[in-house]
């Protein structure tokens, strides 16, 4: 199938009736969440996990994709209106958007990273388009060693990067993966870790573990934060930017478009990286760099369209690989499963519709974030007021009723109990849950895989270092380790998590 | 001794990873005769492919990482580094009180039906955080019964037991 079929096809798919409205469903809960301080996507995907079960996997799936790249949308908003981020990703956009809003160019503001935003979704759709087919091709030739290397590189390169250390990263997948092994093995169909629960036989309940982790234990320590104060809804500006403004955006635009679509299909870098390098790089071309932190325009235009770069090709190792890069693209790999749908290079083949439905509906979703997020500003402003105690309240009776509804067994309610309480402990020894996912869904991924390359090497360890792929991999992951322990990274890092 | 954050780390890794080797070796490297026809040598790499091998790798990664953890506080606390407690005071309480509520909710969801028991979650949660009233919590209950009610029971039509009495 050549592209303009296959994007026929997807268009066919994505704009159907009922998957446009759940594209439209997915990113206004997307951005109300990015708005929402407190609630990230990684909360709304799990607790939504289990509705999906009714669903078609491609409305499921677009609905999911939509909460994703949606949120990277509202947390800019409520960064340049109050200086709040509602996630991690748009902290940077606070320094330069909110200095804007001070002067009165709020609209001007909102208007560039909206459509920069647009500009960079719209790039890392069509780089996914182009990717695929030739992607997927050289990821056929993958062998189980292949494999068992890259989800090494993936699961070594993320806990790496994430904040707290590479020892409490590499602890903290390690455990993932233990959970993960629970079940009946794959090879011998024995079970282990049972512990005699015929619910286990099938392993830990996926949503289940999420819910746990995510939802429950971010409420305990949310309700231990004091609030920020209410806000009062400012003026705005005119909405347009200003020739002066637009001059000085696109080439930010592109440049953040090119990072982000960089640093998005890199294992471990996530959204937060991409915002911060992009800020940074922007700073160091600048001519005149005392401008930054006064509302440079540029400053709010290069990281937004980076984040919504990299939240595209995020989905690119997802998708043509099978193998997730950050604990959300986790999440989404457990959405896929849940319907049956094994995402690497076959899927484009086996699945044409949703592969190729998504991908249109991504760039859909991205349209529809512009239209719909220009004139409802005062809207979603409006939604931070919500106080933290009644949404907490129903967060929790959401995640209890929802995770029920998987298969009606109070032994997954008492499950969900176990892992809130896993999830705090974790939290608490400051070790960052979202890893514990990526350990739990790439532990059986990677054990399958080294069984199997093992099995074929008759037990000989050196396969992994002869061919010359695996070979690469295996080095990468090595080098990231030793560079995680320079300076330059570990500052990097630092001013990622502030 | 005060439990901060990094000895707690240490302590999760070395507990899990103890437990996980402990059950791991019960599952074993395998016999020659799981292995199958013999054609596999009994090599190091033998043992890797049996079902006992990845979960006693995993806890023994576990235990390395909660003994380094255990090294750098040790490093730490000789330099005079101070630490605060991982589990502050005033976060005592909600945890108790959120898990309490989920484990209510699993308790009568099959024995009183939803309603009871979303009621039970409500009433017990909203005592997690001091900001709310009480006179709040009534209306609080009522919207998210009428919620959840509407997207999970109507709106996705999955066949909950509202109110029922089953002991």
């Amino acid at each position: 199938m050549d592209l303009f079929s296959s994007l026929a096809l997807g268009l066919q798919v994505a704009l159907t009736p009922t998957n446009l409205l759940y594209c439209l469903m997915g990113v206004t809960l997307g951005t109300a969440i990015g708005v929402l301080p407190g609630v990230g996507p990684i909360i709304t995907i799990s607790l939504l996990l289990p509705l999906t079960f009714g669903l078609t996997p491609e409305a499921s799936i677009i609905m999911l994709a939509g909460i994703f790249y949606g949120a990277a949308y509202g947390g800019s908003t409520t960064s340049i209106l109050v200086n709040l981020p509602g996630e991690a990703a748009s902290a940077v956009t606070c320094i330069d958007g909110y200095q804007m809003a001070r002067q009165g160019r709020a609209g001007s503001a909102l208007a560039v990273a909206a459509l920069g935003s647009f500009f960079a979704g719209t790039v890392g759709t069509l780089i996914i388009a182009l990717a695929g087919p030739p992607l997927a091709s050289i990821a056929m030739r993958f062998g189980a060693a292949e494999y068992a290397a890259l989800v090494f590189v993936a699961l070594l390169s993320t806990a790496a990067m994430t904040r707290g250390g590479v020892v409490k990263g590499i602890g903290v997948a390690l455990l993932g993966m233990a959970f993960g092994t629970a079940g009946s093995d794959v090879s011998t169909g024995m079970f282990r870790f049972t512990f005699g629960i015929p619910e286990l036989r099938d392993g830990v309940e996926f949503a289940v573990l999420a819910v746990g982790l995510f939802a429950v234990a971010e409420i305990i320590g949310n309700i231990g934060e004091p609030q920020g104060d209410a806000v009062s809804s400012r003026n705005i500006g005119r909405l347009w930017p200003s020739r002066e403004d637009f001059r000085r955006s696109w080439p930010a635009v592109l440049r953040g478009t090119g990072l982000g679509s960089l640093l998005g299909v890199l294992p471990g870098a996530g959204l937060a990286m991409s915002s911060f390098t992009a800020y940074m790089m922007e700073k160091s071309v600048s001519k005149d760099p005392s401008r930054f932190g006064q509302g440079a325009v540029e400053g709010v235009a290069a990281p937004e369209s980076a984040n919504n770069a990299a939240s595209q090709t995020a989905f690119i190792p997802t998708l043509l690989l099978g193998v997730p890069g950050s604990p959300t693209m986790a999440l989404m790999l457990g959405a896929f499963m849940i319907h049956g749908v094994q995402p690497g290079p076959r899927m484009m083949g086996d699945h044409p519709q949703l592969f190729w439905g998504l991908i249109i509906s991504m760039w859909v979703g991205n349209l529809l974030l512009v239209v719909l997020n220009l004139p409802l500003i005062g809207l979603w402003v409006r939604l931070l007021r919500v106080p933290y105690h009644w949404l907490y309240v129903f967060v929790l009776a959401f995640a209890c009723v929802g995770v029920f509804t998987l298969s009606s067994s109070q032994f997954d309610i008492y499950s969900l109990v176990f892992f809130g309480a896993l999830g705090y402990l974790l939290k608490a020894a400051g070790c960052n849950p979202a890893l514990f996912i990526l350990g739990f869904i790439l532990g059986p991924m990677f054990e399958e895989n080294f069984r199997r390359a093992m099995t074929l090497s008759r037990g000989d360890p050196m396969v992994f270092l002869e061919r010359p792929i695996s070979l690469t991999l295996v080095l990468i992951g090595v080098a990231v380790l030793l560079a995680t322990t320079t300076s330059f990274v570990r500052r990097g890092r630092a001013e990622a998590t502030d | 001794m005060k439990i901060h954050s990094d000895l707690l780390a240490a302590l999760i890794f070395l507990g899990f990873g103890t437990v996980a080797v402990a059950i791991g070796s019960g599952y074993g490297f395998g016999s020659p005769a799981a292995l199958g026809s013999g054609a596999m040598p009994m090599l190091v790499g033998a043992g890797l492919c049996a079902m006992g091998a990845m979960p006693m790798l995993v806890g023994a990664g576990l235990c390395a990482m909660g003994a380094v953890q255990l090294l750098q506080t040790a490093a730490a606390r000789r330099a005079g580094q101070q630490f605060v407690s991982a589990f502050p005071r005033r976060e005592l309480g909600p945890l108790l009180l959120i898990l309490a509520a989920v484990l209510a909710f699993g308790l009568l969801i099959d024995r009183l039906g939803l309603l009871p028991a979303l009621a039970a979650l409500v009433g017990i949660s909203w005592f997690a955080d001091s900001s709310g009233r009480e006179r709040e919590m009534l209306a609080v209950m009522v919207c998210v019964g009428a919620l959840l009610v509407a997207i999970f029971y109507f709106g996705l039509g999955i066949p909950f037991r509202l109110v029922s009495w089953r002991f």
